[in-house]
């Protein structure tokens, strides 16, 4: 859908929604560029979902195919689930960067191209033979702008006084200028974002914004473009919005459970891809009550974070799977302990080293069943970055009522990727109250049962240095009421049943799922985590060409909700997409008998793509 | 020593309901106890302000046995624990309680960390030179050649000088003792415990089940014979001059009592000097008692 609007020498087309990717050289600052580029959509008011694609290596040679990082953004004015599947612009700043791009641009879709890197070198490290640029069939096949942004940026720095690499540091500032009059953004707030961004280095700050402005006047005069774009802001519900990615979402959630408690939030935690960015972002939030404490290894991590947990703070910690794994025995403390905690993981390829900086789904059976002993302990999955924010408090929330710790499922996709985020005002939050035992709740209030339970067999939780409440937690089995070592098996056995019920209680806590499109029909989508927009997407789709087909998404994995099974059952068949091979597909196998699930599976580090979906359904259908 | 001396005034600080113990006959861990318990008497530290943290081990159960709030945590991450424990809850003294196996072995990286960063911890090491819980294995601490399950010809690697580890990682507070020294180790605890910063106390202890029976050295009271003759105070000696050999003389004393900027008071210094008015001093949970 586009209208056409015209506005001086260009025409102006209206449309409704745009898929950019931005890919470069990894010193190329295609990720800065995305970003700011971002920043501009949420501004005009466009719902938006990003995808930032980071090289594997960081430090790989200039100019080298797994040295290439992208930063892919869907814009729109309408709803937007997924950073979109194939770009309609790809914005490729070197001869790798294209190489390894270029498949995934629409035909037809604007290629635009740094013309000044083709150089025989760059062309050579990227393995073409002859430039490509030249090859009649591109042209064909897409609208190719060949732009020599090198020399283009040289031109506006003529006189600077700025050094040639620096100058060729700036080229990044003409793609975005040029994008920003293609798509009809004012350049005002991106000026004072420069200012900001350079304010302690002046001469960069004005090298930056000449070229930003240079990019910006090429698309005006340069008569390669007889059109630009524009994308109307979409209708998001009224509010103030704040483009977050997944990890910042997270830990925004976290700081403001210190807020609504007025406790303490701990994170204990340690950096590893793509976690890291949680602890950092909480390390900033010192106005907040929040303690961050960077441990030596990720076992030291979740041990001080239980540790803080006894002392009655709301404790977590934040790990992706090569540290989820190093966790696993103390999570079992924490569940035999029954003390509150929330790890998050953000799940990464593996096994081992695997592909850290690429996203995957396959932690999901190591969470619901990956420890030693009888752990069962509530799980969730966050669907959307801004939705991390949401995840986070609710983990919290259940942790602290129940008890007990809780796993929290994001990945490297959601982590990285952003979308709006509508600040919730206080009341829009979740109520959350901390309760700590204070008085002896046995025999007449002459004694304290540290496991003495409620009618929702949760104990209470009784923080250290309270008088009369002394009271002895651990590793080793307890007994079922006085929390006192007990090495009676049947004992054991009473307190493996009681902790599993506790968690299948939370079931009260847990909504039931609600069914996108009719309640019965040829076939169900069942997602979970951050294939929730992909997905939703496809049935979206596949509902508009006229085929039964409905969604069910699945935030919480255990316990699941209470009329999945019923929800299952009314479709003939049921189909699970997963970033990996099939775990959700086999839980389900296992939980409702007679229920085969059709699966798709991708794992190639990639979110799914929505058209691959929508086929594979068809396939099916 | 597993059962206290009746009508001892230590024994409002034991869980005398839990006695006898679970310790063997001779068992030195029983006697450091009981000075731990002396030193809790002796330092006046009110009962509600602590809590003994332990990890695995026949050492790690000495939580159980003590009348204050404890923790039994999981093999090495005593240290861990404890850190996260009292960065929650500075109003609260915490004392982590574990045998050589888990603080030198599977928890020394926790070790040197919580002595560098100088978390609020006094960490008490008894040191029977095994693994007693697990059936007396060859640890970090065992000398050359002594004989452990796992080293039936004899032990043949290095042995780790704990007090010297703790004392160039930035311990504030390092001494070690044996089980024979009781009231210099009572003293020494209580001077500890109310210190502030990481403050390390090795104790030398007989397991006469495992370590002493594997290598022909007799009974526990043997082995407090041993400790009595062939140890040598030295206060503030150079902690490289302290390491243990096999049967030779035992340097025990006051090692090093320094003073330097806790965790937690480093952690708080910082984010007033960066943040000012902006940061928002943690409240402890501990104040929850006089709001309900
Ligand atoms: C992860 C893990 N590994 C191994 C064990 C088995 N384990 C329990 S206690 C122990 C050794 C304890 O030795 P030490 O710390 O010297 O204490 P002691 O029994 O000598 O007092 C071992 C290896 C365990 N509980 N957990
Ligand atoms: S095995 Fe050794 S350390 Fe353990 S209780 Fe017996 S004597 Fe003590
Ligand atoms: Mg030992």
């Amino acid at each position: 859908m586009s209208t056409q609007v015209s506005a001086g020498k260009h025409t102006v087309e209206q449309v409704e929604a745009v898929t950019i990717r931005f890919v470069g050289d990894s010193g190329d600052g295609m990720q800065l560029t995305g970003t700011e580029f971002t920043r501009a959509s949420a501004l005009a008011g466009n719902d938006l979902a990003t995808f930032p694609d980071y090289p594997a290596e960081i430090r790989a040679p200039a100019g080298s195919l797994y040295g290439v990082s992208g930063y892919q953004v869907n814009f729109g004015a309408r709803e937007i689930h997924t950073p979109g599947d194939a770009p309609d612009v790809l914005v490729a700043m070197n001869p790798a960067a294209l190489k390894t791009n270029l498949a995934d641009l629409k035909p037809g879709g604007m290629l635009l191209v740094n013309a000044g890197a083709f150089t025989a070198g760059n062309l050579e490290k990227a393995g073409y033979k002859t430039n490509p640029l030249e090859d009649a069939a591109l042209t064909q096949t897409y609208k190719l702008v060949p732009v020599d942004m090198n020399k283009l940026t040289e031109t506006a720095l003529a006189g600077s006084g700025l050094s040639s690499k620096e100058v060729a540091r700036c080229k990044n500032y003409f793609a975005l200028g040029l994008m920003y009059w293609l798509y009809s953004r004012p350049i005002e707030p991106q000026l004072e974002a420069i200012q900001r961004k350079f304010a302690k280095k002046p001469e960069f700050a004005s090298a930056n914004a000449a070229v930003f402005k240079a990019g910006h006047a090429y698309g005006e005069t340069s008569e390669v473009f007889y059109q630009r774009y524009q994308v109307p802001a979409s209708k998001l519900a009224a509010g103030t919005y704040r483009n977050v990615t997944g990890n910042f979402a997270t830990a925004l959630g976290f700081a403001t459970v210190a807020r609504l408690t007025g406790r303490q939030v701990f994170l204990g935690s340690y950096p590893i891809t793509p976690a890291t960015e949680i602890l950092q972002e909480m390390s900033y939030f010192k106005e907040h009550g929040v303690v961050t404490y960077q441990a030596e290894d990720e076992i030291a991590g979740i041990g001080s974070a239980i540790g803080a947990a006894f002392g009655g703070a709301l404790a977590c910690t934040s790990t992706s799977g090569p540290g989820l794994a190093l966790k696993t025995e103390m999570m079992g403390l924490a569940v035999i302990t029954e003390l509150p905690l929330v790890i998050v993981n953000v799940q990464r390829g593996g096994p081992s080293t695997g592909m850290p900086t690429k996203t995957e789904q396959a932690d999901l059976l190591m969470a619901l069943f990956g420890r030693h002993g009888e752990a069962p302990m509530p799980v969730l999955a966050a669907q959307s970055p801004a939705d991390c924010f949401w995840s986070a408090i609710e983990a919290m929330k259940i942790a602290t009522k129940w008890m007990t710790p809780v796993l929290l499922l994001t990945d490297g996709y959601l982590g990285n990727g952003s979308e709006p985020f509508k600040v919730p005002s206080l009341d829009e939050l979740p109520k959350l109250q901390v309760k700590y035992q204070t008085v002896p709740n046995y025999a007449d209030g002459a004694q304290y049962m540290p496991y003495l339970r409620d009618d929702k067999l949760v104990r209470p939780w009784a923080v250290p240095g309270t008088p009369g409440l002394e009271h002895r937690v651990g590793g080793l089995e307890k007994d079922s009421l006085s929390g006192m070592v007990s090495y009676d098996g049947m004992n054991h056995e009473r307190m493996v049943k009681t902790r599993a019920q506790k968690i299948r209680n939370v079931v009260e806590d847990v909504p039931d799922v609600e069914t996108f499109g009719a309640a019965s029909g040829d076939l169900l989508l069942v997602s979970w985590g951050g294939t929730f927009g992909a997905v939703r997407g496809a049935a979206e789709e596949l509902q508009a060409r006229g085929k039964a087909v409905s969604h069910v998404h699945l935030r919480w994995l255990n316990p699941l909700p209470k009329n999945l099974g019923e929800v299952l059952r009314r479709f003939k068949k049921v189909f699970v997409p997963e970033v990996n091979d099939g775990q959700l597909a086999f839980y389900l196998r296992g939980k409702f008998p007679g229920v085969d699930p059709l699966q798709f599976n991708r794992i190639n580090g990639k979110p799914i793509k929505i058209g691959e979906l929508v086929g594979k359904v068809l396939e099916v259908l | 020593m597993s059962a206290p001396v009746k009508e001892n005034p230590v024994n409002k600080y034991l869980r005398m309901e839990r006695m006898p113990s679970i310790w063997c006959p001779g068992c030195g861990i029983g006697t450091t106890v009981n000075c731990f318990a002396r030193a809790l008497d002796e330092s006046k530290i009110p009962l509600d302000n602590l809590a003994v943290v332990s990890g695995i081990g026949c050492t790690g159960r000495v939580a159980g046995y003590l009348n204050v709030d404890s923790f039994h945590t999981t093999h090495g991450r005593a240290i861990p624990f404890a850190t996260g424990l009292q960065l929650a809850r500075p109003d609260l003294k915490v004392v982590v309680y574990s045998g050589d196996g888990d603080l030198s072995a599977i928890g020394g990286n926790h070790f040197i960390h919580a002595a560098r960063r100088n978390a609020d911890l006094l960490v008490v090491m008894v040191n029977n030179f095994t693994y007693g819980m697990t059936g007396g294995q060859v640890t970090p601490t065992t000398f050359r050649p002594a004989i452990a399950s796992t080293t039936p010809y004899g032990a043949f690697e290095q042995t780790f000088n704990m007090p010297m580890l703790a004392d160039s990682c930035g311990a504030v507070y390092v001494a070690r003792w044996t089980a024979y020294h009781v009231k210099q180790l009572a003293k020494s605890m209580a001077e500890a415990i109310n210190k502030r910063g990481f403050r390390f106390i090795e104790i030398a202890a007989p397991c006469p089940t495992l370590y002493l029976r594997r290598n022909k050295l007799g009974e526990g009271l043997d082995e407090m014979k041993f400790y009595k003759e062939k140890s040598v105070i030295r206060n503030g000696v150079d902690t490289r001059e302290v390491a243990l050999d096999y049967r030779k003389e035992i340097t025990v004393g006051k090692f090093v009592d320094r003073e330097r900027a806790t965790l937690e008071d480093a952690m708080d210094q910082r984010y007033k000097e960066a943040l000012g008015a902006k940061y928002v001093p943690y409240v402890s949970p501990g104040a929850a008692k006089s709001q309900a």
